[in-house]
């Protein structure tokens, strides 16, 4: 069940990293 | 040292933060002219996909202080799943770049440069295989010692290659400064490569230890008995395990994970009870006395809080090796809290450590639970897989006493352990579990 949450708490922190990279596309077309 | 969300939340955030850094060096100071949105977006995910990839040595450098809250079978979990994420940025990022503008096929065209072209084949080539060789080396019938030295060059190879691809393309990385923080960062991750390729096993040359005795044990095990040559030994804490060479180099790349099941008060003889499975436990009866080994660590969470007020343990066949360190230390410090064992194993005859256990239930408060898969006639215990009602039956006794829970076997009854124990409202900081298929 740790495997669980470990695996949930990369997808939590991919869906971050993409947010973020989208922030920068975005902040750069500014 | 257990732990806490805090220190989860502190930890997620230094590594979103580490991944996400080169797209914040990107926006400081001058920048060139924007290529709109989903360009920048391709690029941006190969930066933080690089970043990801550099930050995958540090998840395997095998550092106590960080793996000590969460257990390093947590944090090797972490890099593989990291891994394939880190993956597919990457691998999306001239795949985007590509369906965006076909003029990016250019960069893998050998036509118009082949060592460009070469590099970045290479670099892609690599990563495919580096998954690949990961998430199928059993079916593939890799051996370990292959694996991991495959994979240590192969991931060398990407992050070199893909530093020297940021560098050459230079668009965002022009500036001296932040050329050096790019050369700083990959070097650091080529530095920690070295560390736990080099480094560790020359320190752990200077503390050798030789094999003591082997001595067989019921369930098809073998107990190895380690003694340090020449330094005083290690302290673990009980139900931790360590990584274990065998053979005068420690350079070898056959080490494997191995809980010790002596008791930690015992620290001037570390023992390891390692069943025959693959290739290498199925010689492990045959090491004479003598042998070179060394071991690095202590390593793992799956330790008794000393302010637990009792303890409930789930164990299949020779996950009882953790277990057997910790009830030996409960027994050596006459510790008196209450202790339930579900011990699920083939047949009595196989029961690694049936004496010993019997022996021990009668020095500590210790009610030991058979579960047989192959009951004898006449057996009135329990028998078949350890199950929900199984577990009703014998948990309620010490419920009141809000154990803390541990669980180690094979991953179908550990699944279904975990999930009853979460679902019964335990919460996640009192159940520790370890899983062996980290390697």
């Amino acid at each position: 069940v740790q495997h669980v949450y470990t695996r949930r708490l990369v997808i939590a922190i991919s869906g971050v990293l993409v947010a973020l990279t989208m922030l920068f596309a975005w902040v750069r077309t500014l | 040292m257990k732990r806490s969300f805090g220190q989860a939340v502190f930890w997620a955030g230094l590594y979103i933060g580490l991944s996400a850094l080169p797209l914040a060096l990107v926006l400081i100071g001058p920048i060139p002219p924007a290529r709109g949105f989903w360009v920048e977006f391709a690029v941006g995910l190969g930066f933080v996909g690089l970043a990801m990839l550099g930050l995958q040595f540090a998840l395997t450098a095998r550092f106590r202080q960080i793996a000590a809250p969460f257990g390093l079978d947590t944090m090797l979990h972490f890099h593989r799943q990291a891994g394939i994420v880190a993956f597919v940025f990457v691998l999306a990022h001239p795949l985007l770049l590509l369906v965006l503008h076909p003029f990016f096929l250019e960069f893998l065209d050998p036509r118009s440069s082949i060592a460009r072209a070469l590099a970045l084949w290479v670099a892609l080539g690599s990563l495919v295989l580096l998954i690949v060789l990961t998430l199928w080396r059993r079916p593939l019938g890799i051996a370990y010692e292959w694996w991991r030295a495959t994979h240590g060059v192969l991931a060398l190879l990407v992050v070199f290659i893909g530093l020297v691809h940021v560098l050459r393309v230079g668009h965002y990385i022009s500036v001296p400064w932040r050329q050096a923080v790019w050369v700083a960062m990959s070097g650091g991750a080529i530095l920690l490569l070295l560390y736990s390729r080099l480094m560790k096993p020359l320190l752990l040359a200077r503390r050798p230890y030789r094999v003591a005795e082997v001595r067989p044990e019921r369930g098809d095990s073998w107990s190895v008995a380690l003694e340090p040559d020449g330094h005083d030994g290690l302290d673990f804490i009980a139900g931790q395990f360590a990584w274990v060479t065998f053979g005068p180099s420690p350079f070898s790349l056959e080490q494997h994970p191995f809980s010790f099941s002596s008791s930690a008060k015992r620290a001037g003889r570390l023992e390891f009870t390692i069943k025959e499975l693959g290739d290498f436990t199925a010689a492990i009866g045959r090491i004479p006395p003598g042998t070179r080994a060394f071991v690095e660590g202590p390593y793992g969470a799956f330790t008794l809080s000393p302010d637990a007020t009792a303890a409930v343990f789930v164990v299949g066949g020779i996950g009882i090796t953790p277990v057997m360190s910790i009830l030996r230390t409960l027994a050596d410090e006459g510790d008196r809290r209450q202790l339930l064992l579900i011990y699920a194993h083939a047949s009595l005859d196989m029961m690694t450590f049936r004496e010993e256990l019997q022996e021990l239930s009668t020095r500590l408060d210790l009610r030991i639970v058979d579960v047989l898969d192959d009951p004898p006639a006449g057996w009135d215990g329990e028998s078949g897989l350890v199950d929900p009602r199984l577990l009703e039956r014998h948990l309620s006794t010490l419920e009141p006493l809000d154990p803390e829970y541990f669980v180690c076997g094979p991953e179908p009854m550990m699944d279904v352990v975990e999930t009853h124990l979460l679902g019964r409202g335990v919460r996640l900081r009192k159940l520790n579990s370890e899983r062996f298929n980290i390697a």
